[in-house]
């Protein structure tokens, strides 16, 4: 057992599943102690993403990973040492091991500065939801939440700290308009683990077996991720072309029954940050466009029937930008389906009496 | 400096012009639609302008026409849509309003689709859209100025009135009922005739909001600089 393997930075030996594997038998013998992941998806490698950020980061290549360490620019002293590898087709993942929530903080505000090319892998409730159903379905296993943190779509938050079955936590937030923010939860079976996954995509192991972690929570959480990504990737508009390609939020019932709706959407859009609207309509139907000033996408939304919203990317909105979006959308108004509508061909017939 | 009642006029006026504006844009995405997706009758358009500059061949140093849209058919027909959100009441301001669809009544530029090239088709026709609630009467006066003789047209104006219906979430349009002239259009095959689907069988025509949100999305919608 390397002689640092303690909080102070425990060994980054040359391959990552190896020092995660390390750091989880910390875990085991240190009761506050978690590894701590952020995951992006970005088209720029992590480690180069980081190294231009601006922050003062010094970068190490390991075998099959890089190993960051990030300093305080004045007082050159590192603060944090890390972990960086590839998670998937575009997915980078960022670990450390750590027993504070400010430590943990500090690996998710720089994430987020990495603007303008990136995006945190977005769950929806529905997601973290198929997430757990798949794994005790695959596994024969069971899963309890210890604690979960939902919110109600105008922000107000719930914490509960009742043990119970993860589909009692999902039908009650569902019933109660609310979106499942958090989770923290155990693995009940042959091979046990206490992790936690957030919404943001950002995910901790606790204790337990780090293998079930990476292959069916982590894993599943970047797949999962990747394959929104691609339908967004699929939507963009690319410069001189006429033909569009929207995505639709599919709320699977019916949301907008007036202009009282339709006001309560704006709004919720109107509170993305560092974006700006114009509505071109607020009723009967709803066409706005929005700007996101983060990396210049533009959108138009619109909703033209009860049960969906449409979004169509303009030339060069970026993936990244509608994925942050939709989840604003999600987080803001009400979760929803995304897909991507088929092109249909009309005859005269369908506009005739 | 303007007071705050003189600044409400003044927001006011401009939500007004942007309403009407942005139904014009409706309308006009309406028609776009029927002309380049609905089939057989799309794919017999060469091409569907919005918001167009219209030169005239004949007068050529004269300022261009800007209808609200321009659909040529083939080479030898195309319609100019023209959107009116009313008419006046007094006869001769009504007259002088009527007058002004005469400046599209002569021979005229059509953008002609892929290649960048015009075409003055042999004839076309001007499309009259205003609003259900005067269409009729609209129509009768129009009608009457012409067979007086002080409205002449040469070319068929045939008028179509608009509503939005809010039950059903959509614009209808209509051809006004008490009109003589109709679309010239038998270039067209007959499954696809505007003149057999809107004046033979009365079909009016009904667009949703949901079918024209990739055309408003896709397109610009305003004219293009002089």
């Amino acid at each position: 057992m390397p002689k640092q393997l303690h909080l102070r930075g425990y060994e980054f030996i040359e391959k990552w599943r190896d020092t995660l594997h390390l750091a989880a038998r910390e875990c085991a013998k240190r009761k506050r102690v978690k590894i701590y992941f952020v995951s992006f998806l970005s088209n720029t490698p992590a480690h180069v993403a980081l190294a231009e950020s601006g922050h003062s980061i010094k970068i190490d290549k390991k075998d099959d990973y890089w190993v960051a360490h990030l300093s305080e620019k004045k007082a050159d002293k590192t603060i944090r040492d890390f972990g960086i590898f590839k998670s998937g087709v575009n997915a980078w993942t960022l670990f450390t091991l750590t027993e504070s929530n400010w430590r943990e903080n500090v690996l998710l505000h720089l994430v987020r500065s990495l603007s303008p090319d990136f995006s945190l892998p977005y769950l929806s409730s529905a997601d973290i939801r198929q997430l757990f159903q798949n794994l005790e379905e695959d596994d024969a296993v069971e899963i309890v939440v210890n604690k979960a943190v939902a919110y109600s779509y105008r922000r107000e938050g719930q914490i509960s700290f009742k043990k119970e079955p993860f589909q009692d936590v999902f039908n009650r937030a569902e019933h109660e308009s609310m979106f499942v923010d958090k989770v923290d939860f155990s693995v009940q079976g042959q091979t046990p683990l206490h992790a936690f996954v957030a919404r943001n995509g950002t995910a901790k192991f606790i204790r337990g077996d780090i293998e079930v972690f990476l292959n069916k929570i982590l894993n599943v959480v970047l797949n999962t991720s990747s394959r929104k990504h691609e339908v967004f990737q699929q939507a963009a508009r690319r410069a001189g072309e006429i033909e569009v390609s929207p995505v639709d939020i599919d709320f699977g019932q019916s949301v907008f029954h007036g202009r009282g709706d339709n006001l309560t959407f704006l709004s919720s859009l109107d509170q993305m940050t560092r974006s700006g609207i114009a509505v071109m309509h607020e009723n009967p139907y709803i066409h706005v466009s929005l700007i996101d000033f983060f990396d210049g996408s533009s959108f138009d939304i619109f909703a033209t029937n009860p049960n969906s919203v449409t979004i169509i990317p303009q030339v060069d909105a970026s993936a990244f930008s509608l994925n942050r979006l939709c989840n604003h959308i999600f987080e803001n108004f009400r979760e929803g389906a995304i897909t991507r509508p088929q092109p249909k061909s009309w005859q005269l017939a369908d506009v005739l009496t | 400096m303007l007071d705050s009642a003189q600044f409400g006029d003044c927001v006011q006026r401009h939500l007004n012009d942007f309403r009407l504006y942005d139904k014009a844009v409706d309308i006009v995405s309406c028609w776009q639609f029927l002309f380049t997706e609905a089939q057989p009758l799309a794919k017999n358009v060469l091409c569907f302008d919005g918001f167009p500059r219209l030169s005239s061949p004949s007068t050529p140093s004269d300022q261009p026409k800007t209808p609200d849209f321009a659909a040529l058919i083939s080479d030898t027909y195309g319609i100019v849509g023209d959107i009116k959100s009313g008419f006046p009441l007094d006869d001769k301001d009504f007259l002088s309003h009527a007058k002004r669809l005469l400046k599209y009544d002569l021979p005229l530029n059509f953008k002609g689709g892929i290649e960048a090239r015009s075409v003055v088709p042999t004839h076309h026709d001007i499309l009259l859209l205003i609003p259900l609630r005067d269409a009729q009467e609209i129509v009768r006066r129009i009608e009457k100025y012409r067979i007086a003789g002080d409205l002449k047209i040469d070319r068929n104006l045939i008028a179509f009135e608009w509503v939005w219906d809010s039950d059903q979430n959509e614009y209808v349009f209509r051809r006004v009922a008490g009109q003589t002239s109709d679309f010239r259009d038998s270039s067209l095959p007959a499954n696809a005739r505007l003149s057999s689907i809107f004046t033979e069988r009365g079909a009016s025509l009904k667009v949703s909001p949901d079918k024209i949100k990739s055309i408003k999305a896709a397109w610009q919608f305003c004219r293009p600089a002089a």
